[in-house]
């Protein structure tokens, strides 16, 4: 088949040609733009926390009975609190602590090195039981746990057994063991590490993500606050149980009960939208320039029934005027294609200048220009066919 | 000949469903989604508090760490390195002050609250606690009652608001001023009761999830300081801080949000004076150590600093404009072939007599017809789209369509019906009527 | 009625020039009834639709009713278009969309008249062609014969000064093409003058005068065959006689 002709009858058309060429062009810009920042977003929703994200419950008791107004029985309760919740058929474990995983923020403070450059380092500090480490399912890769020995809660206490991650290990000790080394806090309390952990993640709102350090004790004072982690399958039973269970220690008091997943979804919201947003976006904008392609297929076939007709009157097989509709669509689709490069790039200069854009991957492009090369064919296709069907009668014919 | 053209162009709809389906669609499509995405990301860049908010003032201190300066997210959110809450003790000062018109400093906290009725447990639940100017300040609109006055203020007494769900729920909705509530350990006289009211940003407090509805408890800061009640929410701090309230009380913990209303600029400079002065003053008592960094900012430069229009947002309403930028492409070929196929009885139009204005007006009305009908499903679709978004964001279904943005996507759909239809209703038009009649 | 003077047409592409009337002169005189006959390519259809001012031309002068219309905008030539000129076309063009009383009502609606005047003129004007019975018929549920009808009576309603006929018979078997025939002839007997390009020696033996054309020229005015004249009726010649 020859180009020449198809190219010539195009520039004949060029206002519909161009349209066209158009359309596709912002699409192929759009969409691989689109495809670039639903990865950018999944990239970050893949971040792992390193926890058992799916089966943890975070639970929050809220007193208000007067009787909690004293620091010993809140923390004679919470301790029977955790005693209780580990009864609930399917908890793994139970820890009571003001961690809660992917909240976007937490508590934090600074602390040194003791025998250090005197340099502070600002790392989340928490306080937990023992079982922090077996709830959240990391582990402790060198040094021991802390133990219920370790818990000191003494408000004035000036020592205390610490655990912390090794991120936070590798920050402030480069590469050598912190077990056994001590850290001065600003109120020169000293901590001493028993023990490294691995993995941390944790998103805040200054990049201390993986810095952890973690005190033994009792969260009791603001309400008590727990961390469940149940089998697999078990999260619906064991959140229903909960409060019940609960209410049993104690009644003065109401409760909150979050899964993890809930509050990991929460602070990906943003990414969610995006996701979603952009999927959709490039769903329509495939079907719309699909139909446009059809409907405008479908007009010139309309309009060249007459010639069309005088071709298979000449000799042309039905496989050849398929051909050449297809051809000339796919000319046409490389137009927009390679104009739709540049409107790509150019796109992505703008979100990345001036939105948190990230820099195009070209496989998306090439992905792109495959999707519309498909489209571009399963769309000519309808038209062309009913091309292939005019009869060469049509041409002796007077309109 | 406007009503003939409109007929024709209806009857020309009607003849073909199916592209006209298709073309309807489209452009509802493309007002959808470029109404929605420049509508949440409006919701968030729009004036929280128009005509007030010029004059609206958050008020920081830099009372951090000599050694390191207040950190930042690595956002470039926090340009200035300074804590974004204040101390109380800093508070207090500063709250002595007579160039603001309004000031209120402020925190959020969780009080119990006891409801009359003896079957109903107890609950906890979001306090605010504020001085009375918080109320004007920020434009809270009252159902019953009003907010309490100054004295109430000085003299900490046991007043209350409460929001509009509140009295719902424990005094069924009716006028409950003069009626007590029972908060923690203490019994507070209820002096007003708010109407329905939510403001999409939280704009008295942005320094955690701003898109929180408004707290449901509002009682005097001065009342709340006096139960030894914490403040909940961040709180920041890089000395050490003892065990007890009055330990706190003396700290140099940040954690309350200062607000001041200012008449002008004038009466702006010459409170950032009054603020350095007094931080000044405090070092030479040796706190504030380090340089002096006091920022008076305006309620609009605060939100902008705080990057509360995510980029994301304007990205996605950048694409969905592309999008409607596409529909109207699409619209353009469609209407042209359309149009273009219809050559035949167009020329047997003009010869008849109808001029060129006549042709195109017909087509143009047809083009804005498919527009209209585009944009006004496309809002409906908005809205739809929006709900389901905004219980994503907020757990509400507080993001709508303002008169404004029904406006913006009315006047939208009419330029892409127009700007769409423009071409081909004037490659209609110029049709001769002699090359296309079949002489 | 219609003088034209050296009227010139130049078709360009661009490739070719191609000279579709080269200085056509002729006249037609107020309730003439002439037929123009020629070959393919000798430029009827270029008359035809210089004659309608569907089409402008390159050079002469053509007075349409004693007005000079070279210098007329396409507004002012829609607007004769509409008031003085009736077109009756070989494929009828009726608007496949517009039953019958609406494809008689377009010339009309373009004429800004009011509702009833319209009704008035379109029952009448059907009713002239016989088709009253058939007024919400699409034109695809009539015959060839009935659908010229209907574009006659399109022209009656909108009543013309001069109606231009395309080959009016060209698609129509010989007995709906002589009721046709048989129409015009009632109408130009009412006054109405009447152009009617043909290829047809019967339909244009119809006429009161022939003109004939060869390669965009008028060949011979004055000279109706004649073995034809003398088949003609003669309450006819009168109307030839004019001018």
């Amino acid at each position: 088949m020859e180009i020449g002709p198809i190219v010539r009858a195009l520039t004949r058309n060029r206002t519909r040609v161009l349209l066209i060429v158009l359309q596709i062009a912002i699409t192929l810009a759009v969409v691989t733009n689109a495809v670039n920042m639903i990865a950018t977003e999944r990239t970050k929703m893949k971040q792992a926390s390193g926890f058992d994200d799916d089966n943890l419950l975070w639970v929050f008791s809220r007193p208000f009975a007067d009787s909690f107004g004293d620091r010993a029985f809140r923390i004679t309760t919470t301790r029977s609190d955790v005693r209780a919740l580990r009864t609930i058929p399917g908890v793994k474990s139970v820890v009571n602590t003001n961690f809660i995983p992917w909240q976007g923020g937490g508590s934090s403070g600074e602390v040194k090195a003791a025998g250090g450059d005197g340099s502070s380092y600002r790392t989340q500090e928490y306080t937990a039981s023992p079982a922090f480490t077996d709830t959240l399912g990391v582990k402790i890769v060198s040094g021991r746990n802390i133990g219920e020995g370790d818990i000191n809660d003494e408000p004035n206490a000036t020592t205390a057994n610490v655990i912390i991650s090794r991120g936070l290990e590798r920050l402030i000790f480069k590469g050598q063991s912190a077990v056994g080394k001590q850290f001065i806090e600003p109120d020169n309390s000293v901590d001493t590490i028993v023990g490294v952990f691995d993995p941390f993640y944790n998103p805040y709102g200054w990049p201390i993500h993986e810095y952890c350090l973690v005190y033994p004790g009792t969260v009791a004072r603001n309400g008590a606050l727990f961390l469940v982690r149940v089998n697999p399958g078990a999260m619906k039973s064991v959140s229903q149980a909960v409060e019940k269970k609960l209410l049993s220690v104690n009644d003065g008091r109401n409760f909150e009960m979050r899964t993890i997943s809930e509050v990991r979804d929460k602070y990906f919201t943003e990414g969610r939208i995006v996701i979603m947003a952009m999927t959709a976006v490039i769903i329509l904008i495939v079907i719309v320039t699909g139909l446009g392609i059809v409907g405008v297929t479908s007009f010139s076939v309309t309009e060249r029934k007459k010639q069309i007709g005088t071709r298979r009157a000449l000799g042309a097989t039905k496989s050849a005027i398929l051909r050449y509709f297809l051809m000339e669509n796919w000319l046409i689709t490389n137009s927009g294609v390679l104009l739709g490069i540049l409107l790509a790039y150019g796109l992505n200069y703008l979100l990345v200048t001036h939105t948190s854009g990230v820099k195009l991957d070209w496989r998306y492009l090439i992905a792109g220009v495959t999707l519309l090369w498909v489209q571009g064919i399963v769309a000519t296709l309808v038209p062309a066919m009913r091309a292939a069907a005019v009869s060469p009668v049509i041409a002796t014919r007077g309109v | 000949m406007f009503a003939y053209n409109l007929r024709i162009a209806i009857k020309s709809l009607r003849r073909h469903p199916l592209l006209t389906g298709v073309i309807i669609a489209g452009i509802a499509l493309g007002i959808c989604a470029s109404t929605t995405f420049t509508t949440v990301r409006h919701m968030f860049a729009r004036d929280p508090l128009p005509g007030r908010s010029s004059r609206i003032f958050y008020v920081r201190m830099d009372n951090w760490d000599p050694a390191t300066p207040y950190p930042d997210d690595g956002g470039g959110t926090n340009p200035h390195h300074v804590p974004p809450q204040v101390a109380y003790r800093d508070a207090m000062e500063l709250m002595r002050s007579n160039i603001p018109v309004r000031q209120s400093v402020m925190f959020a906290a969780n009080v119990i609250v006891f409801p009359e009725k003896r079957a109903a447990r107890p609950y906890s639940d979001r306090g605010r606690m504020v001085f009375s100017d918080f109320f004007t300040m920020f434009g809270v609109p009252f159902h019953y009652g009003g907010p309490w006055d100054r004295r109430a203020d000085a003299k900490a007494e046991q007043v209350a608001v409460i929001d509009d769900a509140t009295n719902q729920k424990l005094f069924g909705g009716t006028n409950s001023v003069g009626k007590r509530l029972r908060l923690g350990t203490r019994d507070f006289t209820i002096v007003g009761v708010l109407a329905p009211w939510r403001p999409f940003i939280r704009m008295y407090d942005v320094t955690q999830n701003f898109v929180q509805q408004p707290e449901p408890i509002y009682l005097p800061f001065n009342t709340a300081i006096s139960m030894e009640i914490r403040p909940g929410g961040n709180s920041d701090g890089w000395k050490p801080v003892g065990p007890t309230y009055r330990d706190f009380l003396a700290s140099d913990v940040d954690c309350l949000q200062f607000w001041v209303e200012l008449r002008s600029p004038t009466d702006r400079a010459s409170y950032q004076t009054f603020v350095d002065n007094y931080v000044r003053q405090e070092k030479t008592k040796g706190r504030f150590p380090r340089p002096l960094n006091n920022q008076v900012t305006s309620l609009l430069d605060l939100l902008k600093e705080i990057g509360i229009v995510r980029p994301a947002m304007t990205a996605m309403a950048v694409m969905s404009i592309l999008f409607l930028i596409i529909c109207s492409l699409n619209l353009t070929g469609l209407l042209l072939g359309k149009f273009l196929s219809r050559a035949p009885e167009l020329s047997v139009r003009r010869a008849l007599g109808a001029t060129r204005g006549d042709i195109f007006l017909q087509h143009l009305i047809e083009c804005e017809l498919v527009g209209v009908a585009g944009g006004v499903i496309g809002m409906l679709l908005s809205l739809g789209v929006l709900r389901f978004i905004a219980k994503f964001i907020t757990a509400t279904t507080v993001i709508s369509l303002d008169p404004e943005m029904i406006l913006a996507a009315l006047f939208l759909s009419l330029v892409a019906g127009g700007i769409a239809g423009l071409y081909p209703a004037w490659r209609a038009c110029k049709l001769q009527p002699a090359v296309q009649l079949k002489v | 009625m219609l003088q034209m003077n050296g009227i010139k047409k130049v078709y360009r592409t661009e490739l070719v020039e191609t000279h579709a009337l080269e200085g056509l002169s002729l006249n037609v005189g107020a309730g003439e009834f002439v037929s123009v006959m020629g070959p393919s390519g000798s430029g009827k259809t270029t008359f035809l639709n210089i004659a309608g001012l569907l089409d402008v031309f390159n050079g002469g002068t053509y007075l349409l009713d004693g007005k000079d219309v070279s210098r007329l905008s396409d507004r002012e030539m829609s607007h004769i278009r509409n008031r003085n000129i009736g077109f009756i076309f070989q494929s009828f063009n009726l608007i496949p969309d517009l039953h019958v009383f609406d494809n008689v009502d377009v010339p009309l609606r373009y004429r800004g008249l009011a509702a009833s005047d319209r009704k008035q003129r379109i029952e009448r004007a059907v009713e002239m062609v016989g088709l009253s019975s058939r007024l919400r018929h699409l034109p695809s549920q009539l015959s060839g014969g009935q659908q010229q009808r209907v574009a006659i009576a399109r022209v009656l309603a909108a009543e013309p000064k001069l109606i231009l006929a395309d080959e009016p018979t060209g698609n129509l078997d010989s007995l709906m093409a002589r009721e046709i025939m048989d129409l015009l002839d009632d109408i130009n007997k009412q006054g109405t003058t009447i152009v009617m390009v043909t290829h047809s020696p019967e339909c244009a033996a119809r006429a009161s005068r022939e003109i004939h054309l060869l390669d965009g020229r008028v060949v011979d005015v004055e000279r109706p065959p004649a073995i034809l004249e003398s088949f003609k009726p003669a309450a006819q010649m009168p109307s030839s006689a004019a001018r």
